[in-house]
């Protein structure tokens, strides 16, 4: 059986990058857009995830830089989190007072 | 990763991550999509722990599976037109396209060889949240640090924002 290496994850990664890309711009609903924007954020997890699984067991600066990734992947889900409640409450705001979530009908600051 | 049990674990957790991947933007009826979206976090969460990240595992169930797609099936909830309203915009040729071709440049690279097939993992203690632990305390303390400061930026902001407004 052929072994699993770190491409397989960064192609996984790609996938879902790119199919949360096409939610992010083709929706017509700002919900629909988080959710896309979620996939992407989790693509990425992913890919950080496997570099630092993958990667050589090097040292920097005499610190261990095995868990790097995992680190970086932790900050992501902070932000990702605080992202997700602010862009809810976002979209909530505008829907009560303006009756829509379409991106295409905001438009109060296009000049 | 050579043995059987983790290679297989792969393989059905990216089938079903890109299968509901694509039921999540392909999908007509929002609440659906919020489900498809909560699938895609579980796979994610199961290749963590193929990936032997077992924290992580722990983190993106309770934080993605369990926070985010909560208040994601809220919004979809208050907001109204449910059933038909996950539809594309005017914009979705060239989002498609833009998305294929992005996905073409980064599989030509990957299969041009930017990174070494290495099928070895690095050598890692039984159990790695210990190590994490100590990576967020000690290099990374500082960005933790900010990190809880963004979490109660936010926690307050997005109240501040959905509040009712009187008067």
């Amino acid at each position: 059986m052929m072994p699993v290496t770190l491409n397989h994850f960064l192609v996984l990664s790609a996938m879902l990058f790119c199919i949360g890309l096409y939610g992010a711009l083709a929706k017509r609903n700002a919900v629909a857009i988080l959710m896309g924007i979620e996939l992407m954020f989790n693509a990425v997890n992913v890919a950080l995830v496997a570099f630092s699984r993958f990667g050589p067991a090097s040292t920097v600066a005499g610190q261990s830089v095995l868990l790097t990734g995992q680190a970086f992947a932790i900050f992501i889900l902070t932000v990702a989190a605080a992202e997700a409640a602010l862009g809810l409450a976002i979209i909530f705001a505008i829907y009560r007072r303006r009756e829509t979530i379409d991106p295409d009908r905001l438009n109060l600051l296009k000049w | 990763m050579t043995e059987l049990g983790p290679v297989i674990a792969f393989w059905v957790l990216a089938v079903v991550a890109v299968v509901a991947a694509v039921g999540v933007v392909g999908s007509r009826n929002l609440f659906h999509s919020a489900i498809f979206l909560t699938v895609v976090f579980l796979a994610v969460a199961g290749l963590y722990l193929v990936l032997s990240s077992d924290f992580l595992f722990g983190v993106q169930i309770m934080v993605y599976a369990g926070a985010i797609a909560v208040l994601i099936v809220f919004a979809v909830m208050l907001t109204h037109n449910i059933q038909a309203g996950n539809q594309e915009g005017r914009q979705w040729i060239p989002a498609l396209g833009l998305a294929l071709s992005l996905f073409v440049v980064m599989a030509v690279v990957l299969a041009a060889g930017a990174f070494p097939a290495s099928s070895t993992m690095a050598a890692l203690p039984e159990s790695n949240t210990t190590l994490i632990a100590r990576a967020l305390f000690n290099p990374y303390v500082l960005p933790f640090e900010i990190a809880s400061v963004v979490l109660l930026v936010a926690m307050i902001g997005a109240i501040v924002i959905a509040r009712e407004e009187r008067g």
